[in-house]
């Protein structure tokens, strides 16, 4: 079982007359990537800033084990975030959503210095940057300075320096945003590298495919309250036991492809470009448009059969949540 | 460690920042170069002055040709507009105009016109006594040649009426010699008698025919005589009783004169008939002496007229006499008064006391005058500057949310900013102050040690004002437009623009805790008089407690800086709007839902201690928090304003 490294207990944050997070509470486990997702402006800042302690919830509190004793040995050997605001920042760090470091700075004097508020020993400071830099692929460039490095290379530097004090746990807050599809898929490969470490890894993120690839855990925050949490497996299930086949064909007659009637079909969507069939038996239904496809003429393009994405199941929350 | 790895990345960053560096490092040095060019001099500067004369005469020309000595520059004007218009276009400093037929006349007095920039306050007092004092110069010249010829003219008038005393002396001498001969005529003419006897000429004229028959008998009897005598001589020479030849000479003389008594005879009847003319004469006399008898009693009559006018001329003299004494008196009473001026010379009456100003210190150049005021500004104005740039740039960094992800407490970021500016400044006051001493000649080293205090004082004071204003805003602009304008505010109420001395008596109350004028007057005295002012120990403490106090409320700013720094991520409009739906009131206790106040006092009632004290202990107050920002109730908040249980109960049971 997943040793509890913080407990977010009924928190609730004000600023001014506006209630931005209320009445949350859930649990990060050590070793887990967790994410939590939203649309901007739904609490994710504020929660993880709330959490590293920079904003003080007004109701409830959040709790965090100690580095020292995160041996596990005493399940309920937790501290307030408020109380011991130093020891919570020697085991974590944090990557906020814009690059933080100083750009006149090499990627090494970053390191350095961020290191050495970290309280590190020479020693310790030098193996840590060392491991860091080859992690990061950023060796290269040690000696450049920080504001001429590449989006990707300054969003690797970043993680780099949240990690420079070898932390138990790392906060990343939209790592990928503004990133192209290429350096985001280098992120997340980097992201999953360093939780094989056995880093835990709090993930906030609106892009819902970002958080699918690599969350073991998701919570979803809307309007500063979280509507779901729990694997995808589970919130998926929990939203739809429907699976999606998504076919392409040539000439593409979906309007004849969709007068397809079975009991066990849920609903056919035509999107234009393709034909989204919604079921609980994907292969009987699969067999009967395959079928249908090959009297009316039609060649497949591209056949798929998934789960309903996080997409789909964060804009169906979000929509019974306005409902409510 | 940690401090020194933050002040060794402060100097990166500032040494790599160019335009921070040149600002900053290079900005002093540069300004006390421009200062110390600008006022290593003791010479007052060249001026230009604007003149207009209508007609030029000898006068005007002498008071321009005076400007030219007093190293001014003169432009002159065919128009008095013109003249003015230049000194609107910055072209002079001030216009003189000349009057029409500018000399000097009696009866009339001229005005000379100048027209000064008043904008300047500044420069207008100082180019105003320059201006005058040139002019005064001339001026004086002018009433000393008037002086001279009024002093000229009263030695004349001193001299001639010596010469009048002189001679109205000699007048007085004469008129009482006359007076005095007038008086002896007087006299004599009183003496004059002239009561006359008549005069009987007959008893004369019978006189005279006695003594015209005396003088026959006394012919014939001395005929007579003679003959005898002849005869007896003839005896005594017959006898020889005489030596013959005298007598015998003698009766030869005798015979002769007898032989010739007929020519006697001749002779007596000739007497006779002179006598006979003679009272004729004498007849003719006693008339004439009747008519001068008529004419003495003439006289007798104009005696008495002329003495009697003797006596009124005399009387006359005696006053004359007395009023010459009086106008000698008068003549001599101006001269006395003319001698008993004090002062001779005319440009001792002109400008009978002077003023010389002289300097306390021996005078130098006028960099050492201002070098404790200009050494105060830059230490003011760049820690002002350098440290509000500091912390906004720090604020501003990318990294600055970073900083706040590491054990290190907020104090020593800033003291390291704090010290960076200290050490940046120490740096730039050892090159300005080794510049000032070498190069122009400063005596900073006079009482250096508390020199140093005041500048580390002023560091230290002028660098937490910068901090604090680096962290209360949080746009560059907004930080230098606020550093730069409490450092003019500073700067205006001192002595550096404008004298104290002529502002209100407020501002100079106010300006007497002006951190800028109460560091560079104890500057001034320890470095320009090389004095320890008795109560340089007062200002010290108050201005190190302003430091101390300003240094505390930078920590309060701080706070409520980092505050707002991480509340402004989520705030925009549409959550606004959203947050405003998520209007649930409820308070969740474990799993229950608390919805009123009811409901709390019921559970508050049930509670055990321990679960009171999850929500409410020494950090927290989540009861009072539900109220206060969820409920936005303020009189149930409070009601649980209270960390104990029971009196929560109480209050609200109230």
């Amino acid at each position: 079982m997943a040793h509890t490294v913080f407990k977010v207990n009924n928190i609730t944050k004000v600023f001014g007359k506006h209630v931005v997070l209320k009445d949350l509470t859930f649990d990060i486990n050590a070793g887990e990537i967790f994410g939590i997702i939203g649309t901007s402006g739904s609490g994710k800042t504020t929660l993880l800033n709330t959490i590293i302690g920079f904003l003080r919830p007004e109701i409830g509190n959040i709790l965090f084990r100690e580095e020292h004793l995160l041996n596990f040995k005493d399940e309920d050997a937790f501290v307030s975030v408020s109380e011991k605001p130093f020891d919570l920042k020697r085991i974590i760090g944090f990557a906020a959503q814009t690059p933080s470091f100083y750009g006149e700075l090499t990627a090494l004097e970053n390191l350095e210095y961020f290191g050495t508020l970290h309280g590190l020993s020479y020693d310790a400071l030098r193996t840590n940057i060392n491991t860091l830099l080859k992690l990061m692929e950023l060796e290269e460039f040690k000696n450049t300075k920080s504001k001429n490095l590449s989006g990707g290379m300054a969003r690797r530097l970043d993680i780099a320096c949240a990690l420079v004090h070898d932390p138990k746990v790392l906060i990343l807050d939209e790592p990928t945003a503004d990133l192209d599809p290429i350096l985001r898929n280098h992120i997340w490969k980097l992201i999953q590298k360093i939780n094989n470490k056995g880093t835990t890894i709090i993930l906030s993120s609106h892009l819902l495919n970002e958080i699918e690839l690599l969350c073991h855990r998701i919570a979803i925050l809307h309007e500063g309250t979280i509507i779901d949490i729990g694997t995808m497996e589970e919130i998926k299930n929990k939203f739809s036991k429907n699976e999606e086949i998504h076919i392409e064909t040539y000439p593409g007659n979906y309007k004849e492809l969709a007068k397809l009637a079975d009991a066990d079909i849920a609903r056919i969507e035509n999107k234009g470009h393709e034909l989204v069939i919604y079921t609980k038996k994907p292969s009987k239904v699969l067999k009967l448009m395959l079928s249908k496809i090959e009297t009316m003429n039609e060649k497949i393009i591209d056949l798929k059969v998934n789960k309903p994405s996080l997409d789909d199941v964060f804009m169906s929350l979000a929509k019974k949540k306005e409902e409510k | 460690m940690k401090l020194l790895g933050i002040l060794k990345k402060n100097f990166k960053l500032l040494l790599r920042s160019k335009m921070t560096a040149l600002v900053v490092i290079l900005g002093p040095l540069l300004i006390i170069l421009l200062v110390g060019f600008a006022f290593n001099n003791s010479s007052t500067s060249t001026f230009t002055i604007g003149v207009y004369e209508n007609h030029s005469t000898e006068l005007s020309a002498s008071f321009i040709a005076q400007l030219h000595n007093g190293s001014f520059e003169v432009i002159n004007y065919t128009n008095e507009q013109e003249c003015l218009q230049s000194i609107k276009q910055g072209i002079t400093q001030a216009c003189l105009v000349f009057p029409e037929n500018f000399v000097i006349e009696e009866g009339t007095t001229k005005e000379m016109k100048v027209y000064a920039d008043y904008s300047r306050t500044n420069f207008v007092f100082y180019l105003v006594e320059t201006v005058s004092s040139n002019l005064n110069i001339k001026k004086t010249e002018l009433s000393v040649d008037l002086t001279n010829q009024i002093l000229n003219a009263l030695n004349a008038a001193k001299t001639t009426n010596q010469q009048a005393i002189e001679k109205l002396n000699q007048l007085k001498g004469d008129a009482e010699s006359t007076r005095v001969s007038l008086d002896q005529i007087s006299k004599n003419l009183n003496a004059l008698n002239f009561e006359s006897e008549n005069v009987d000429l007959s008893a004369l004229e019978a006189s005279i025919k006695q003594i015209n028959t005396s003088v026959k008998s006394l012919y014939e009897g001395g005929l007579s005589t003679m003959a005898e005598g002849i005869d007896a001589l003839q005896v005594a020479i017959d006898t020889g009783s005489y030596p013959n030849s005298s007598v015998e000479d003698q009766i030869e003389d005798a015979h002769q004169l007898l032989s010739n008594h007929s020519s006697y005879t001749n002779k007596y009847n000739d007497t006779l008939e002179t006598i006979s003319n003679t009272l004729l004469s004498i007849n003719s006399t006693t008339k004439k002496v009747a008519e001068l008898q008529t004419k003495l009693e003439n006289a007798k009559s104009f005696k008495t007229s002329a003495s009697t006018s003797f006596t009124t001329i005399l009387a006359n003299l005696n006053t004359m006499k007395t009023a010459l004494e009086e106008q000698k008196n008068a003549l001599q009473t101006v001269n006395d008064n003319i001698e008993n001026i004090r002062v001779k010379s005319a440009e001792s009456i002109v400008s009978p006391i002077t003023t010389n100003v002289e300097p306390v210190v021996t005078e130098t150049t006028s960099i050492n005058y201002m070098f404790p005021y200009l050494i105060m500004l830059i230490v003011m104005f760049i820690s002002i500057l350098l440290s509000s740039t500091l912390i906004i740039m720090e604020k501003k960094s990318e990294a600055y949310f970073r900083n706040f992800t590491t054990p290190t407490s907020d104090i020593l970021f800033i003291f390291a900013t704090y010290l960076t500016n200290i050490i940046v400044m120490i740096v730039q006051l050892t090159v300005l102050l080794s510049l000032a001493y070498f190069g122009l000649q400063v005596p900073v080293l006079n009482n250096i040690w508390l020199v140093l205090l005041m500048l580390f004082i002023g560091m230290t004071l002028f660098t937490v004002i910068g901090m604090g204003i680096g962290y209360w805003f949080s746009s560059q602009e907004a930080a230098i437009m606020l550093s730069m304008s409490v450092a003019s505010i500073l700067l205006l109420i001192s002595n550096f623009i404008l004298p104290l001395e002529t502002m209100p008596a407020y501002i100079q109350t106010i300006a007497s805790y002006n951190p800028y004028v109460m560091l560079s007057e104890l500057l001034r005295q320890l470095i320009i008089f090389n004095v320890i002012p008795h109560a340089i120990y007062e200002p010290i403490g108050l201005l190190a407690g302003a430091a101390i106090v300003i240094f505390m409320l930078i920590l309060a700013i701080q706070k409520i800086s980092k505050m707002k720094y991480f509340k402004r991520l989520p705030h925009t409009e549409k959550q606004k709007n959203e947050k405003k739906k998520v209007a649930h009131k409820s308070f969740k206790l474990y799993e229950k839902s608390i919805e009123s106040e009811f409901d709390l006092l019921k559970e508050l009632k049930a509670m055990d201690d321990a679960t009171f004290e999850t929500y409410v202990n020494k950090d927290k107050n989540d009861f009072y928090n539900w109220a206060k920002y969820i409920l936005k109730d303020k009189k149930l908040a409070g009601k649980l304003k209270t960390k104990s249980r029971k009196e929560m109960v109480a209050n609200m049971e109230k």
